[in-house]
């Protein structure tokens, strides 16, 4: 879906009024060449590829290859909604997701402000490289480390934790609605890191004279957050929020899939349309009806992008996405 | 002007490149079909009408690189091994071979990407647990014809006999059996050390009710040790599966009830399924079963551990040992119920195969070579244990052991615990630790099986994709936490059987069904 956006705003430039197209090329050249290596990459990897969505519509037969294997309608699609299952994953997939993009927009500008704060360098750096380095970790190996805290026989939490709270030891893979509450804090320890490091940067990109500024007029420090650092850095929450929404109902695979070990009891509050996909589809290996869970995501997501754009459009033109 | 100029080659090369994978993504699938074309003409105007003169001299036959997929973990000697496999076939089929050895963990993926991108290979190793089927109606096999099995594979015929018929699709042949037990029964492996020093006798279990003072003798006597160790689809439920015959090789509703007639049950709502489920969750309660049975993934420390008394496995003549060998301690089997008789039907002979690929350039020279594999000594334990006195030596005519210093991590090449995948069981030498007449028994087992009603019967499960889809989705979230006895079974169970309907497992039910009278009908069984 960034593909999306940024083709679009590729798109939208040469549109302003002129002699035309070319004229735009021709005027801008050394930009243009700057732009090509991208946009080849972008069309090789991204936009040749969407024709394959045909698979979605296809009775798949190695034999007679793509183009020529029979065309079904939407029969590949039917899967997705013929259970009772179709609510439920649907409910989890945006609920988390809109649940982690609020965090990751709340959390992630706190923790920049409060670093930016932090005048001293090495303490800066130091706390900076904490909060990243989750980041780097693989979705298996948080799995794991989730799994020593959680597990029912020694698990740290089940062990100590909660003989010293004085509750009873609990079985956390078969407690769904727990989950609705470990889930996101593992996100937030995980991803949290990254939003903060942009978000630093962009407060890196303010002018240090509005501050001193506003000190000379007497303004708090609170006060100087509240109307230069959020005003200046709207711009960046609307722009990573939206990317994020346009993926909206892609979940997390790793998340949802490896750290809760896929225990059944959990689905009601954890499985998203990525795990039952591919727990459905594990059996049949059916390549049809994965094209088209992953063209309905894209296509549920498209819609959600350009209704958020849309949104942003009337409340601030200005920073509007395209 | 030089940079102008570099500039525009520079565009047209990337319009090229562009353009050129533009082409070749549309000419993936077509070219796939016209070299398929091509390879169908050389065959039967070629090949095919003195292939016999051709298959016994070895000599007419043009040089060909058979391009095989084979799942092993990669091992660092396969240049070496592939040279030795090289000399011996260029000999007998004038052939050389391109080995494509991964481990479990990615070798269905490579397989499949290979079939889905149409590159032409010749032999992979494919299993019902595999997606065998599913790649069979997707046409990514070459059906082997009775033609062809005459002319290029005779000796497997009259080996594997009648259990070829169980791999047919359709009344067609897209896979040769790996030549090994063609019979299984579900039984528990149990540590020898607890079964002789708690005077344990296994020859008496009839019923899960038979087991539980055993377990509770160990309960009591041995802290630290799981008296039933659960891992994913090894519950004490999985038991039952000595009285069922799955229909399509996997755990989704719809059975037949083994030694009957030919009607389909849903065995998640049978009375006995249901009252396995409260032994288990009786034990579980009890502390007879591990309390991370309905999420474990790994096992190998706890078994490696030594850290339970029974758990449950396929078994066949000799699984004790084989399993010993990797768990580093004694272990003694049974059956259960101990007097039940070996069972063979599809889903034991499909579990491992070797196909030929559509894409394979000569179909026939892929045939031969399986043909060698099953029939061949000297290639076949190649494949399996390397090269003699560098990788294994011999202990005497048909006993191997690793060479001298080496050992299953660092010797350089080693198919151990991975042979069945491949060729014939019954021409392999043994393990020093194996029983020397494994071959023998093996046959033996073959021939006691009963045989399956609907041996030859192939679930076509296409016409309900989309139930499969959700019920598997169903099966996954409910049954091992049911099996494992984890959960509550008064109020999950309803929960679980009232999800399969909705999911539409009446439909899957009828499917099934349906195809078995039809098949039953037009093959005269009854």
């Amino acid at each position: 879906m960034q593909n999306t956006v940024a083709a679009s705003a590729i798109a939208s430039k040469p549109e302003k009024k002129g002699r035309g197209f070319l004229h735009e090329v021709n005027k801008n050249k050394s930009l243009f060449l700057l732009m090509l290596p991208t946009f080849l990459f972008l069309l090789i990897n991204n936009y040749i590829p969407m024709l394959g969505t045909i698979i979605a519509f296809k009775d798949l037969d190695y034999a007679k290859g793509i183009l020529k294997s029979d065309w079904i309608g939407f029969k590949n699609f039917e899967f997705l909604f013929k259970s009772d299952a179709a609510f439920r994953i649907t409910r989890n997939t945006l609920g988390y997701n809109a649940l982690f993009i609020f965090l990751g927009l709340v959390i992630g500008v706190t923790f920049a402000i409060a670093l930016n704060e932090v005048k001293q360098k090495f303490l800066s750096k130091t706390y900076q490289t904490i909060v990243f380095l989750p980041y780097f970790l693989s979705m298996i190996v948080v799995a794991y480390l989730v799994y020593a805290m959680l597990k029912p026989e020694n698990g740290f939490v089940n062990k100590f934790v909660l003989p010293a709270l004085g509750v009873e030891a609990m079985d956390w893979y078969s407690s769904p609605n727990a989950w609705i509450i470990i889930l996101p804090v593992v996100w937030v320890w995980k991803y949290i890191g990254y939003g903060v490091v942009l978000y630093l940067a962009g407060l890196t990109g303010i002018d240090e004279e509005l501050y001193e500024a506003a000190a000379i007029d007497g303004a708090k420090r609170w006060q100087q957050i509240k109307s230069i650092t959020i005003p200046l850095l709207t711009p960046l929450m609307i722009i990573t929020t939206l990317i994020s929404i346009g993926s909206i109902f892609r979940a997390d695979f790793g998340l949802f899939y490896q750290v809760t070990q896929d225990a059944g009891m959990l689905y009601q509050t954890t499985d998203v349309i990525d795990t039952y996909v591919y727990r459905g589809l594990l059996i049949s290996n059916d390549i049809g009806m994965a094209s088209a869970a992953g063209l309905y995501q894209s296509l549920i997501g498209f819609i959600i992008v350009s209704l958020a754009n849309w949104v942003v459009g009337k409340i601030s033109p200005e920073n509007k996405l395209y | 002007m030089s940079k102008r100029l570099t500039g525009k080659i520079a565009k047209a090369l990337y319009a090229v490149l562009a353009m050129a994978l533009t082409l070749s993504l549309f000419a993936g699938c077509g070219s796939g079909n016209s070299k398929e074309g091509a390879s169908t003409v050389t065959s039967t105007s070629g090949d095919s009408s003195n292939a016999a003169a051709e298959n016994s001299s070895g000599l007419k036959l043009e040089p060909y690189e058979i391009k095989a997929y084979i799942p092993n973990s990669p091992q660092n000697d396969l240049e070496l091994v592939t040279a030795e496999i090289n000399k011996q076939l260029q000999q007998k089929i004038n052939a050389t071979i391109k080995i494509n050895m991964y481990g479990f963990d990615s070798y269905q993926d490579k397989v499949n990407l290979a079939i889905a991108s149409g590159e032409p290979f010749d032999v992979c190793f494919s299993a019902n647990w595999m997606q065998y089927s599913q790649n069979v109606a997707k046409n990514a096999f070459t059906e082997i014809t009775d033609e062809m099995l005459d002319r290029d594979a005779p000796q497997t015929k009259a080996n594997v006999g009648r259990f070829l018929d169980s791999c047919k699709v359709d009344g067609k042949l897209f896979a040769i059996p790996t030549e090994k037990e063609f019979a299984a029964y579900y039984g528990l492996v149990a540590k020898k050390e607890l079964v002789d020093k708690y005077n344990l006798d296994l020859t008496k279990l009839k019923t899960l009710a038979d087991i539980e003072p055993m377990l509770k003798t160990v309960k009591e006597g041995e802290p630290g040790i799981y008296p039933f160790y659960v891992y994913k689809n090894g519950t004490p439920v999985g038991l039952l599966l000595n009285t069922f015959e799955m229909v399509d090789g996997s755990n989704l509703p719809g059975v037949l009830r083994r030694n009957t007639d030919f009607k389909v049950y849903n065995q998640y709502e049978e009375p006995e399924y249901k009252e396995a489920l409260k032994i288990a969750r009786d034990w579980f309660q009890k502390g007879y079963i591990n309390k991370n049975a309905a999420t474990i993934t790994d096992t190998s420390p706890d078994e490696k551990g030594g850290k339970f008394l029974f758990e449950l496995q396929v078994l066949k003549p000799g699984k004790d040992n084989e399993l010993a060998q990797s768990y580093g301690y004694p272990l003694t089997q049974t059956a259960f119920p101990a007097d039940v008789k070996p069972y063979t039907s599809c889903n034991e002979v499909q579990n491992s195969m070797m196909a030929i690929s559509r894409t394979s350039e000569d179909k026939d020279r892929a045939l031969m070579f399986i043909e060698l594999l099953h029939n061949d000594k000297e290639l076949m334990n190649t494949f399996a244990f390397g090269i003699e006195n560098k990788h294994y030596v011999k202990k005497s005519e048909n006993v191997v052991d690793f060479a001298p210093g080496l050992n299953a991590t660092s010797t350089g090449y080693s198919m151990v615990g991975m042979q069945w995948t491949l060729g014939n069981q019954l021409i392999e030498y043994t393990w020093t630790n194996e029983d020397p007449d494994k071959a023998q028994k093996l046959k033996d087992f073959n021939k006691d099986a009963v045989e399956s009603k609907i041996s030859g019967f192939s679930f076509n499960s296409e016409p309900v994709k989309t139930e499969q889809a959700a019920i598997s989705n169903v099966v996954k979230q409910y049954v091992q936490s049911l099996e494992s006895g984890s959960v509550d079974i008064d109020s999950v169970y309803p929960k679980f059987i009232s999800a399969l309907k909705a999911a539409g497992v009446d439909k899957l039910i009828a499917e099934k069904q349906k195809q078995i009278d039809e098949w039953a009908a037009a093959n005269g069984k009854k």
